[in-house]
């Protein structure tokens, strides 16, 4: 049987968690986990259709369009609008259509490419969550300019990132590259050490 | 008199009397109290010679009490954490802690290098520029000499063992400086709501709250910023920053912090940074950084118990230690009263007020008087007594005594100038305020407002109303709504500014020897008037030749003296001279804080592949290209690493290879002009590309020289694949981006990197397709089906999967991809699949060795100065051009058929080794040495092979098609190297493509 294994899968500290229950969600305490096996498209339009490509990329996905570096949705299906007629679809893959079933649906208005392998989801959330990625990302992260339903391209040090608040508590959702996955992984860690963390996986 | 000194004062400070700190300096042990510096400590212990000076190895003191201070710079800690020209004024006292003085051999009391000073004359500013010329060959020997009586400290020979962190931060208002017009700034902005940053670069915040005697609201005014801080600190919008310095202000108000996280404690938390950098970005800053007193300058101002005014009464008030018992305040303003007061109230024996002034407020003498306080108007010192000051002489301006005192401390005050650095690094104007004599902020810019004494309001009074107007308008200009409940501004006693006379240098007649403006640097009068005489006359060349203002303190206690005194030298005023440039940092940064997070393995990010794991646990030996880490070999235990690529690669000419090539760039294109793109961007011709096929791609440079290769798989009509290899795949990238948005925007062309998305394999070897048919029993992987350049679709286990036919080593040869999250898994099932027939992980080393064997090029050969008939490819490039490179590769230059193009090299002793980067010269020359010998090539690629049996090189030759079968050499004289060898085919093995195709 050919099974699938996340990037993290081989890191000792995700070895080393034993599997407890999230008793509620409480925001002093930062937790840092990975969201499994979510699918993750690109969408392109192109430039001259963007109107015509947004409609339909949003009644495909039964979402609101959403505004500039902002995403419609919920956790199990989000529509993120990172660039001049660019999205990022993220979701559980039985929750979204399947890449065929949108390249019809967009037709010759967009392009769509499948880049779920190529993305590990990671979710920090807690009160320090902002002084965590604070260490990495320069945005102005708190709520007052990066509120609940913001996603946007951004950097994670020197490394390409996007990033989501999905949640006042704070929530923030991380897409990185697999590759470097493990890598952002432990920077997560040592940054979250000061203020006490917990994985969850 | 018959107990012993004692320095520390019985009443008052700031210290916890019932927690003392042991310490050791220059070996000796001590003791001091919680909240006190290390300059306060040593102070109450009555240690008084703190190191020697730069230039002359002059006794020198501890001279202020802040972060001005040119003398007190002591070795901190031993070791891994010492640290060198630490100010002792500006270290909070630690339990433990290990100091030593510095720039003094054998010992402090005892410094052979003040013998220095009797060369003190041939030693003035500029000397090593006129010295040390002849004889010319014995320069290395000054050099070395110089060198090592350079400097002041010792750096450390290890690496820091702290680590540091850097953290982005943003707020609406940042209040830099917590003294009374920083804290007023403060809580008006804070009342308001907006975010709030105060920062302070002292312990407790509070500035001159806590060091000068004066009532707020009718209490001490320490109290008042007891309660300010803790008001703020129970406020959610606001973050209090001590042990914080601002030291630099760049573009649009992006702010450097550096915060002292640890330091102070003896033992650091695990997980906590020792400093931390905090980039902050502030919509509005409040510079209320106070202000610093500048000395008077006379002969022999740098002994030690000469101390700056405000330091005495700081040190009596905020530290309960009064370093001398005979005070005398020598002055040319109403402000450093105060000291002498503060002196008296502290319990000293004596204290003589000696004024250059002619007059003097009248009651300013009745509170001098009421304190039994001698005084003397119109008067100078003269003569400093003793090695530390014992006396001193008051003389007259004409030069007649009036007194010899004793004194053990001698404070001196020229008046006060705003700390302008901050407000000047964002770019902010200054001029002269004469009623002052100062430099204070002019312009006031919509992003960054000075109060307070930053400003040149010196009365707390104005101070308080000054920071708490700013904070408001601060608040109010970013965004926070006008305060409902700021409140009152708080009120003090409404005070007179001081009256102050400037004067710059002491009268000749009055005082004889050196009068030292930069004390730090050694700089003297004489040296700035050397200066001007050798036509040094700007502010900024008089800094330069002089040193004057360089050190490490930069020039807090001596530029504007210095300065004056060249404005006067000019006969000019000073505004006209003016400031040097201020640049930050505004005093030293620990150099880990910059390095941050990113040292040791943290440098580079680290990029893995889906196989990382597999590699590690089963002998792989990783190397790393670019951020990626590849596997160079897989060793067997105790197997050599030699031994492990030529098993590796007769492994795969004899049986079946596996490789991780998932490194190399993969880019989605997609779109009805994608293959008008793709002609485009590729030399050579995807016209007629069918789909589900594959053809070699040659890129090149708008240069006309090669930038990559790689293949291009039409997976659909309008939808290729395209790889690049692994260390251009960004670069590749950027170039495709750059073209689409700028040069082509038209094209209807989308190009995604998924070089992350699949987990790709190299299968090759003979046994390749029963491995593959193994692996995939309902899939036809027959020749007819999937032909060399051909690719398949299809799944396992439900999971996409993709077969591309191609090769890089020669053999046949498949490259399996799969979404990357199976890849591990995909491997394992592989291997299984290949057991019963040899199959063979192998590693970066062994694919190198293969292609070099069959004559693919690769980054030996594509180095940025090669074109595709250099590389004996220039067939495939398009005669009919529109390419990138078509135009600029028709320059005559690159045509040229004398050229090196690619040819093979294989050694006239089967035993010898070729050595990569050699050059080819004829075997005809004899060389003698040093001789210059026309070289005809350069040997690209080289190696050992272990399937033909001896070694192998590709190369670039002069008409190389035409010399296949002549001999030449490869030498190479840096490693002292020289092989005969025979030019061949670079197509060492199966030319006609059997093993390939069979």
């Amino acid at each position: 049987m050919i099974e699938r294994r996340s990037a993290l899968a081989h890191h000792p500290v995700i070895l080393a968690e034993s599997i407890g229950s999230s008793d509620g969600v409480d925001p002093d305490r930062l937790v840092l986990s990975e969201r499994h096996g979510l699918t993750v498209f690109q969408v392109t339009a192109f430039s001259s259709v963007v109107p015509e490509a947004t409609t339909s990329l949003a009644n495909a996905l039964g979402l609101s369009a959403p505004a500039c570096n902002r995403f419609s949705g919920s956790a199990t299906k989000s529509l993120r609008y990172i660039g001049p007629g660019v999205w990022l679809l993220v979701g559980e893959a039985a929750a979204l259509p399947s890449i065929t079933e949108l390249r019809t649906q967009l037709g010759a208005d967009a392009t769509v490419v499948d880049l779920s392998h190529a993305r590990c989801v990671m979710q920090l959330q807690g009160n320090a969550a902002n002084r965590t990625l604070a260490k990495y990302c320069g945005l102005d992260l708190d709520v007052s300019s990066f509120p609940s339903g913001s996603a946007t391209n951004t950097r994670f040090g020197n490394i390409g990132m996007h990033l989501a608040r999905t949640s006042d508590l704070p929530t923030f959702e991380l897409l990185v590259f697999r590759g470097y996955a493990e890598f952002v992984f432990e920077a997560l860690c040592e940054g979250a050490a000061e203020f006490g963390f917990r994985v969850e996986p | 008199m018959s107990a012993a000194y004692s320095f520390r004062l019985p009443t008052g400070g700031r210290i916890m009397r019932d927690q003392p700190l042991d310490f050791r300096f220059d070996g000796k042990s001590y003791q001091g109290l919680v909240g006190d510096t290390l300059a306060s400590a040593l102070l109450a212990n009555g240690v008084t010679l703190i190191g020697r000076s730069f230039k002359y190895h002059r006794r020198r003191g501890i001279y202020s009490a802040g972060p001005e201070e040119p003398n007190a710079l002591v070795q901190l800690h031993q070791g891994a954490r010492t640290e060198p020209n630490t100010r002792a004024t500006m270290v909070e006292l630690v339990a433990g802690m290990q100091v030593d003085s510095q720039n003094r051999w054998p010992t402090l009391a005892f410094d052979w290098r003040s013998i220095n000073q009797a060369f003190s004359r041939m030693m003035p500013s500029g000397f090593y520029y006129k010295t040390f010329m002849w004889p010319p060959k014995f320069w290395m020997f000054y050099e070395s000499q110089i060198r090592k009586a350079a400097g002041l400290g010792l750096s450390p020979r290890l690496s820091d063992p702290d680590h540091y962190a850097i953290e982005f931060a943003h707020c609406d208002v940042l209040v830099a400086g917590g003294g009374p017009a920083g804290l007023s700034a403060a809580l008006a902005a804070a009342r308001s709501g907006v975010r709030v940053v105060l920062a302070d670069e002292r312990a407790e915040i509070g500035g001159s709250l806590l060091w000068e005697r004066k009532d707020i609201n009718g209490h001490s005014s320490s109290l008042w910023a007891e309660q300010a801080i803790a008001e703020l600190a129970s406020m959610r919008n606001v973050r209090l920053l001590p042990r914080s310095t601002v030291f630099g202000v760049y573009d649009h108000n992006l702010i450097a912090i550096a915060e002292r996280v640890t330091d102070h404690l003896a033992e650091a938390a695990p997980g906590i940074p020792r400093q931390r950098l905090i980039q902050l970005r502030a919509r509005r800053v409040v510079v209320a950084t106070g202000s610093i007193e500048r000395p008077l300058v006379f002969a022999d101002n740098d002994k030690p118990g000469v101390m700056l005014a405000s330091a005495v009464r700081t040190y009596a008030n905020q530290y309960a230690v009064l370093p001398g018992r005979r005070v005398a305040v020598f002055t040319n303003n109403d402000d450093a009263y105060r000291s002498a007061i503060d002196a008296h109230s502290a319990g000293a024996l004596e204290v003589t007020v000696i004024d250059t002034r002619a007059s003097v407020d009248a009651s300013l003498i009745a509170r001098l008087m009421q304190a039994g306080i001698n005084h003397h108007f119109d008067a100078w010192i003269g003569a400093v007594g003793g090695k530390s000051v014992e006396s001193v002489d008051i003389l007259r301006r004409d030069g007649t005594r009036i007194a010899r005192i004793a004194c053990d401390l001698l404070a001196s005050s020229g008046g006060w100038s705003p700390t302008v650095h901050l407000y000047s690094q964002a770019g902010g104007k200054l001029r002269f305020d004469e009623k002052i004599a100062a430099f204070v902020p002019n312009t006031i810019s919509a992003a960054i407002t000075a109060v307070g004494a930053a400003y040149g309001e010196f009365s707390l009074a104005g101070a308080l109303l000054q920071g708490h107007a700013a904070g408001a308008e601060a608040a109010k200009l970013s965004g926070g709504t006008v305060p409902v409940t700021i409140g009152a501004a708080p009120s003090c006693e409404p005070e007179t500014i001081g009256r102050i006379e400037p004067v710059w240098q002491s009268p000749r007649e009055v005082s004889r020897g050196k009068q030292f403006v930069d004390i730090q640097d050694d700089v003297t009068v004489d040296d700035i008037e050397l200066a001007y005489r050798e036509n040094f006359r700007s502010v900024e060349h008089l800094k330069r030749y002089t040193t004057l203002g360089m050190g490490t303190d930069q020039g807090k206690t001596s530029n504007v003296n210095g300065l004056a005194i060249m404005a006067s030298l000019r006969g000019e005023s000073i505004p006209v001279v003016g400031t040097t440039t201020y640049r930050a940092p505004y005093t030293p940064v620990a150099l880990g804080l910059f390095a941050g997070t990113e040292t040791g393995k943290h440098h580079t990010p680290v990029r893995r592949t889906a196989l990382h794991a597999w590699h590690l646990e089963n002998g792989g030996t990783m190397t790393t290209v670019g951020h990626w880490m590849r596997p160079k070999v897989f060793q067997g235990k105790g197997e050599s690493f030699d031994a492990a690529w030529r098993r590796e690669s007769l492994a795969v000419r004899n049986a079946v290879g596996l490789a991780d090539v998932g490194t190399l760039g993969k880019i989605d294109i997609q779109g009805p002009d994608a293959l008008e793109f793709l002609q485009r961007v590729y030399c050579n011709n995807f016209a007629n590309l069918a789909v589900g096929r594959l053809r070699y791609g040659l890129m090149l440079r708008e240069d006309g020289i090669v930038m990559d290769d790689g293949t291009v798989a039409r997976l659909s009509e309008q939808h290729y694949l395209v790889t690049t290899t692994t260390v251009s795949a960004g670069k590749v990238m950027n170039h495709f981006e750059w073209l689409l948005q700028t040069a082509w925007p038209e094209l209807k062309c989308h190009v995604v990197s998924v070089t992350e998305q699949f987990a790709q394999f190299a299968l090759a070897g003979p046994n390749s397709r029963k491995v593959l048919a193994a692996l995939l029993p309902h899939c036809d992987v027959s020749d007819n089906a999937l032909p060399h350049l051909g690719l398949i679709e299809t799944t396992i286990n439900g999971q996409a999967l993709w077969i591309y036919r191609m090769s890089f080593s020669g053999e046949r040869a498949y490259e399996i991809a799969i979404g990357a999250g199976f890849g591990e898994s995909l491997w394992m099932r592989l291997l299984e699949c290949g057991e019963p027939l040899g199959i063979t992980p192998y590693g970066i080393e062994a694919m190198g060795v293969l292609r070099i064997e069959k004559g693919h090029v690769a980054g030996g050969e594509l180095d940025g100065r090669t074109t595709a008939a250099d590389l004996g490819l220039g067939k495939l490039v398009r005669k009919s051009g529109g390419f990138v490179g078509a135009a600029l590769g028709q320059r005559s230059f690159l045509l040229d058929a004398q050229r090196p193009t690619l040819v093979g090299l294989v050694p006239i002793n089967p035993n010898e080794a070729i050595r990569c980067g050699s050059q080819l010269i004829g075997s005809d020359v004899t060389v003698p040495a040093g001789a210059v010998v026309p070289k005809q090539g350069f040997v690209s690629s080289a190696t050992p092979s272990a399937f033909l049996g001896h070694a192998i090189a590709l190369a670039f030759l002069e008409n190389g098609a035409l010399r296949h079968g002549q001999e030449l050499i490869a030498a190479s004289p840096i490693s002292n190297e020289s092989t005969r060898v025979r030019v061949v085919s670079p197509v060492f093995l199966d030319p006609d493509n059997s093993r390939l195709k069979g």
